[in-house]
């Protein structure tokens, strides 16, 4: 397994992880992506080089008592509101469950189907 | 088969069709018949259309003939064909995000923005390919094929919604629903000469958008012109309350854009030297008219791509775990539900789909969050703050939309980082949430499309829209149309 990554790629921060195949493979498990080995090299490379680019992030100086945690909505509203019932022609209102069904790929009496999980 | 001499010239805007409806010279229907040839013909031919509804087309235009008879017009959009970005929902047809995934699927009710077009009398015609679920700068990434420039059909008409632009810009009459998360609607609408808006964050309701970056995304309109952008603005924007997120922002208009900042970084190196030439005389052709024009520096501009592709493919690997073989969609073979889960999402999701929740993943996984998505938090916070820095000093930013022309079919797209290099002048205002408008500037010498933006401050849409129309008296390239778009 290759412990460097590609040679045009100098990695000068040593704060910067390693990206290797057992990284990849990792991070696909955690997605709940299928990757095939013949993948492998592919990915290595595209996550090296993006993270060459976003490396230029480590150059912005984040000012002491800086604040990460705001939204982009600067406008202060409520989100809550009023909890009250709708009809099946509300937007948004109640569905008939079968209408669900019709886009899942498996669904037998009302339910979604799965593999068996217990027992 | 309707008289063709009493339809408005193929050039029309929105407004003008109205009043041409208006005036009694056609029909609803006879426009709608004529729209509909159109999508049947070239919207066929650059493959922009994925989806054409005939038949509820005409019913509906019918109704908006009959509302016209009775004095009871609904207003500038009744009658009027409009079509929907493929990862906008819509009762109609399919709604699959351009993607194997959702191939097939039906939604369960119109996106709120559909709904209120509808409402407001806009005849729904199409639906129209875009990206898959909106990833990508070219239109290359769709499962629908790709689609051609009007301008230059060896070229990409840019991405995402490079349906919804290759229509906006080979014909009028009508006006389009795309979307933009990260320069989504105003690249593709620079690659074809056409104007959009992506509205502030929250202006437009998302309920019905398939999500790809929820902090980013944001319905737009693009059309022919500022006034036809404005006119469906106003039916799509205010609260909604199947979106908490969206805004009750006040639609009456900021004072009149007085002075603009011409954004230095957005001329240099990297960028095409005819686009940065275009926009520096779009510059000077807005002092000859009593704008005041001053040139600033835009800080962080180039952290803003590494932020935004830090961010947009975290909340993408969120969004799109939904899609996982069981509830909708592509289901792969296994008895095993994590390789089911494995599998199916390999089958339903393109290469650039995977490689951006594998991103998304790793900045957010245990022991690279700090150092990946908190810090661009960080970064997109100081981003925001540098533009109401500048705005201090002025009423709006202006810079090209893209750094490049229309880029030949193929030439990029196994390339990755060299397609992200063309979001590098417009995530900033999605980072931001401000609104930008996207405008016709010049063609360039190959007579390929040049687009410039204007970016404001938070909630000031309308005054950006009403600066383009003036722009439009002062600078008619927007009413230029590709040679062979005639039906």
């Amino acid at each position: 397994m290759a412990q460097d990554g590609p040679s045009h790629h100098p990695r000068p921060d040593p704060d910067r992880p390693v990206i290797d195949e057992a990284l990849v493979r990792k991070t696909a498990h955690l997605a709940r992506l299928e990757v095939s080995d013949d993948e492998i090299p592919g990915l290595v490379e595209h996550l090296e080089k993006i993270l060459d680019l976003v490396d230029t992030l480590r150059s912005v100086e984040i000012p002491e008592g800086h604040r990460s945690d705001l939204h982009v909505s600067q406008a202060t509203v409520s989100m809550t509101r009023e909890d009250q019932s709708a009809t099946p022609t509300d937007a948004g209102g109640p569905r008939d469950p079968a209408a669900f069904g019709g886009n899942a790929p498996d669904w037998r009496d009302g339910s979604f189907v799965t593999p068996r999980v217990v027992g | 088969m309707s008289n063709r001499s009493s339809l408005p010239p193929m050039d029309a805007t929105v407004g003008e069709a109205q009043q041409w409806l208006t005036d009694g010279h056609c029909t609803s229907r006879q426009l709608i018949d004529g729209y509909l040839e159109f999508l049947q013909g070239v919207g066929r031919e650059l493959n922009a259309v994925v989806e054409i509804f005939i038949e509820s087309a005409q019913q509906t235009a019918d109704q908006s003939d009959q509302r016209r008879a009775q004095g009871k017009c609904f207003g500038p959009l009744d009658g009027i064909p409009f079509t929907a970005k493929m990862n906008i929902t819509t009762q109609l047809g399919s709604s699959d995000a351009s993607s194997p995934m959702l191939r097939g699927f039906q939604a369960q009710e119109d996106a709120t923005a559909v709904r209120r077009l509808r409402a407001a009398g806009a005849v729904l015609v199409g639906k129209t390919s875009c990206d898959e679920f909106a990833m990508g700068a070219s239109n290359e990434t769709s499962s629908h094929g790709v689609v051609s420039n009007p301008w230059d059909r060896e070229r990409v008409p840019g991405g995402s919604s490079g349906g919804s632009a290759a229509l906006a810009g080979s014909h009028g009459w009508s006006f389009h629903l795309g979307s933009d998360t990260g320069g989504s609607i105003r690249q593709p609408a620079a690659f074809c000469n056409a104007t959009a808006i992506k509205p502030t964050w929250g202006r437009v309701s998302r309920r019905g958008l398939i999500a790809f970056g929820s902090s980013l995304d944001q319905i737009c309109p693009i059309a022919r012109d500022a006034v036809d952008c404005q006119s469906v603005l106003q039916v799509l924007e205010g609260h909604d309350p199947l979106d908490s997120t969206s805004l009750r922002l006040d639609s009456s208009s900021l004072p009149p854009i007085g002075r603009v900042a011409l954004i230095s970084d957005g001329l240099g190196p990297g960028i095409d030297a005819s686009i940065a030439t275009a926009v520096r005389s779009a510059a000077q052709q807005m002092a000859s008219q009593g704008i005041e024009i001053i040139e600033r520096s835009l800080p962080h501009l180039e952290a803003a791509n590494a932020c935004y592709q830090v961010i947009s493919t975290a909340e993408a690997s969120s969004n799109l775990a939904r899609y996982d073989g069981v509830h909708v969609g592509v289901r792969g073979q296994s008895e095993d539900l994590q390789q089911l889960y494995e599998t199916s999402r390999h089958q339903g999701f393109g290469s650039e789909v995977r490689r951006r929740i594998l991103l998304g993943t790793f900045v957010l996984s245990a022991g690279y969050q700090d150092a990946y998505y908190n810090r661009a938090l960080a970064v997109r916070e100081l981003i925001r703050q540098g533009i109401d820095q500048v705005l201090e000093e002025c009423d709006a930013l202006l810079l090209p939309v893209s750094p490049f022309a229309p880029f030949p079919i193929g030439e990029r797209i196994d390339d990755p980082l060299a397609l992200y290099a063309c979001d590098i002048l417009t995530v900033t205002a999605n980072l931001a949430g401000v609104p930008a408008l996207a405008l016709p500037c010049d063609f360039d010498e190959e007579k390929l499309p040049i687009g410039m933006q204007l970016m404001g401050a938070h909630g000031s849409d309308h005054a950006l829209l009403e600066f383009g129309q003036r722009w439009q008296r002062w600078n008619d390239k927007h009413r230029a149309l590709p040679q062979g778009s005639a039906r």
